[in-house]
């Protein structure tokens, strides 16, 4: 899922990443309440989130998500590289990209999380 | 009286440059100067008043001679008064003053007395020995009055002045057996005193304007240090706004950037299917001009926009990490990043005039304020591109040429301009605040002053420069390698 409070940004993502609407289900949700009720009723794998959002902000995004779903793939991608807003939430966050980030850079990023994310849910079952 | 003043006027404002201040009289000295011209005044008329009482109550004729010594001495004073008034006081004035008044008196004393010498049969070699006497104490009194640098060469002077004074008294008295005693003690006593009072108030008052002029220099000095401080801090108060205001902006442009930057990369992702669907649908009949234009053209045109889409983002993160928070404060940075970042930023200042050849030699991170040293490269660059430009040579660009480096214990980063040079009346103001030599309100004459400040006070660096007339000018900034490096490049020594 991508959480963004720009319906533009939020657009191109989706065009940005229709080959890949095949092999993943993906939905585009504008700012954080809409992103929240969507953590709590469905089951997602990776959250892609901006981070200044009015309302609510990525922080509580990515808190919501570890708390549904611990394993998921948290990414932030934001404008903004502030050192003090990264350490507080290195907890919270698995990976960081900037804006404006490419198609490559991002589809990279979303593997990265969902292969993580196979590898720590696969020994459960065991 | 208005002649005059005009032409001391126009000598003050004219040629010469206006009086140093430290010539100007401080209220001390001026009022020991008035107390003196009083106290002065106030013993001619005693002395007047003996002679002539003497001579009244004597009947004696030569008191009469003696009173024009006197009287002449007071229109000394009187002339003295005059001037004051006019030019205002002056340490310079002063000292002329003394020591023509100096002169004034005892010439007009020596000439009187042996006028009277004269009228009560004095022998002419006694007479000649007088005159030569007091022409001696007149020298000695006038040098002590002129050239005394300090306390003991003024005591000397006293010393030496009272000699011939003494002898003065003798011989008159030897010749002049006629003359009274008391009225020779009377004069020479009145010399002494007076000498003895206008030397020590005049040494007093000097040291005292010595000591005033020195706290005046040392003040000035604080009060120029505290302006370029605040000329500094209000600088970079604007950074600071400026800064900000960049990084708000780069932020709010990143924004529909990557709304952009998505749309592009899907669009560039999409084009060859559509393309190829295009060129395979109608192959029979042909396609039309405009649509082999549009499937010829279509992709560069894309490939265009995302290039130049991934410049603006390559600009915004340079802006980005200009004003970055973390880029104020002390910490290790990789030179040539910063000055790639610099040149990204004048590249559109830098590019239409001139080439830029980039050297970089193996250079160790650099301990340093990252934001502040790529401010100084900026202005550096920015302060080159402008000297290529302010004498352009029709047919060719110039040349700025950049050279990375390490040097013994210091990073060095040269800029050389092929520009006209810096003019040799311009060389030793050129890192001074408000020093420019671009047109008004082209220049603050900030730049290199700050980016001396960041160099030599925040980096203890150093800014230097070379520049040939007609050649261009090169600046070297020597930026100190941090300990811990200095301790790796011992342990590779």
């Amino acid at each position: 899922m991508f959480v963004d409070d720009d319906q533009d940004v939020l657009s191109g993502m989706k065009n940005m990443m229709f080959r890949d609407r095949a092999r993943w289900d993906m939905v585009f949700l504008c700012g954080g309440p809409p992103a929240i009720d969507y953590l709590n009723t469905y089951p997602f794998d990776v959250v892609v989130s901006d981070m200044r959002m009015p309302e609510m902000d990525g922080e509580a995004v990515m808190a919501a998500a570890r708390l549904v779903s611990p394993h998921a793939g948290r990414i932030v991608l934001s404008g903004y590289a502030d050192a003090e807003a990264r350490l507080r939430l290195v907890p919270l966050v698995d990976q960081w990209l900037g804006k404006p980030c490419g198609v490559v850079e991002l589809r990279a990023a979303i593997e990265k999380a969902l292969a993580r994310r196979a590898a720590a849910t696969a020994p459960e079952p065991t | 009286m208005d002649g005059l003043s005009r032409r001391v006027g126009a000598r003050v404002s004219g040629d010469h440059p206006p009086r140093p201040p430290e010539t100007a009289l401080e209220p001390q000295l001026r009022a020991a100067v008035e107390a003196l011209s009083l106290r002065g005044r106030a013993g001619m008329l005693i002395y007047l008043a003996v002679v002539v009482g003497w001579g009244l109550l004597t009947e004696q004729r030569v008191a009469v001679l003696l009173v024009p010594s006197a009287l002449l001495a007071l229109l000394g004073g009187a002339r003295w008064e005059l001037m004051r008034t006019r030019r205002g006081l002056s340490l310079a004035g002063l000292r002329t003053w003394r020591w023509k008044f100096g002169v004034q008196a005892v010439a007009s004393i020596v000439v009187l007395d042996c006028f009277v010498a004269r009228e009560v049969y004095v022998r002419p070699l006694d007479a000649a020995t007088l005159v030569l006497i007091c022409a001696s104490a007149t020298v000695h009194l006038g040098g002590t009055y002129a050239f005394s640098p300090d306390l003991r060469m003024l005591r000397l002077y006293l010393l030496l002045g009272r000699i011939p004074l003494v002898a003065v008294l003798v011989t008159l008295h030897q010749a002049v057996d006629r003359l009274p005693l008391f009225v020779v003690v009377l004069q020479a006593l009145y010399a002494v005193v007076l000498g003895n009072q206008l030397n020590g108030e005049f040494w007093d008052a000097q040291r005292t304007t010595d000591d005033l002029h020195v706290s005046n220099h040392r003040l000035l000095g604080e009060v120029a240090a505290r302006e370029q401080a605040e000329v500094e801090l209000r600088l970079a108060q604007k950074l600071e706004v400026v800064g900000r205001l960049a990084a708000g902006i780069a932020h709010e442009i990143n924004t529909p950037l990557q709304a952009a930057l998505s749309s592009i990369e899907f669009v560039r992702e999409g084009l060859p299917e559509v393309l190829e669907l295009a060129r395979s649908s109608r192959p029979a009949a042909g396609l039309t001009d405009d649509l082999t234009y549009l499937l010829d053209h279509l992709p560069g045109a894309v490939a265009l926009a995302d290039d130049a889409l991934a410049r603006t983002a390559t600009i915004v993160r340079s802006v980005k990490e200009l004003s970055h928070p973390s880029a104020t404060t002390m910490g290790t940075a990789d030179l040539v990043a910063l000055m790639r970042a610099a040149l990204r930023l004048v590249a559109s200042e830098v590019s239409p005039v001139a080439d830029v050849v980039l050297e970089v030699g193996a250079l160790p991170p650099v301990e340093c304020h990252p934001a502040e040293v790529t401010q100084v490269f900026m202005n550096l660059l920015l302060n080159a591109s402008q000297a290529i430009a302010s004498a352009p040579v029709p047919g060719t660009r110039g040349t700025v040429r950049v050279e990375m480096a390490r040097q013994g214990e210091s990073a060095t980063v040269a800029i050389s301009d092929t520009g006209p040079g810096i003019p040799e009346a311009a060389r030793e103001h050129l890192f001074e605040p408000f020093f420019t030599t671009k047109a008004v309100g082209q220049g603050t004459g900030q730049g290199l002053a700050i980016a001396r400040s960041i160099i030599v006070n925040r980096h203890g660096g150093k800014l230097t420069f070379e520049s040939q007339p007609g050649h261009g000018t090169t600046f070297v900034i020597a930026l100190p390698l941090g300990t811990r490096t200095a301790g790796e490049s011992r342990l590779v020594a």
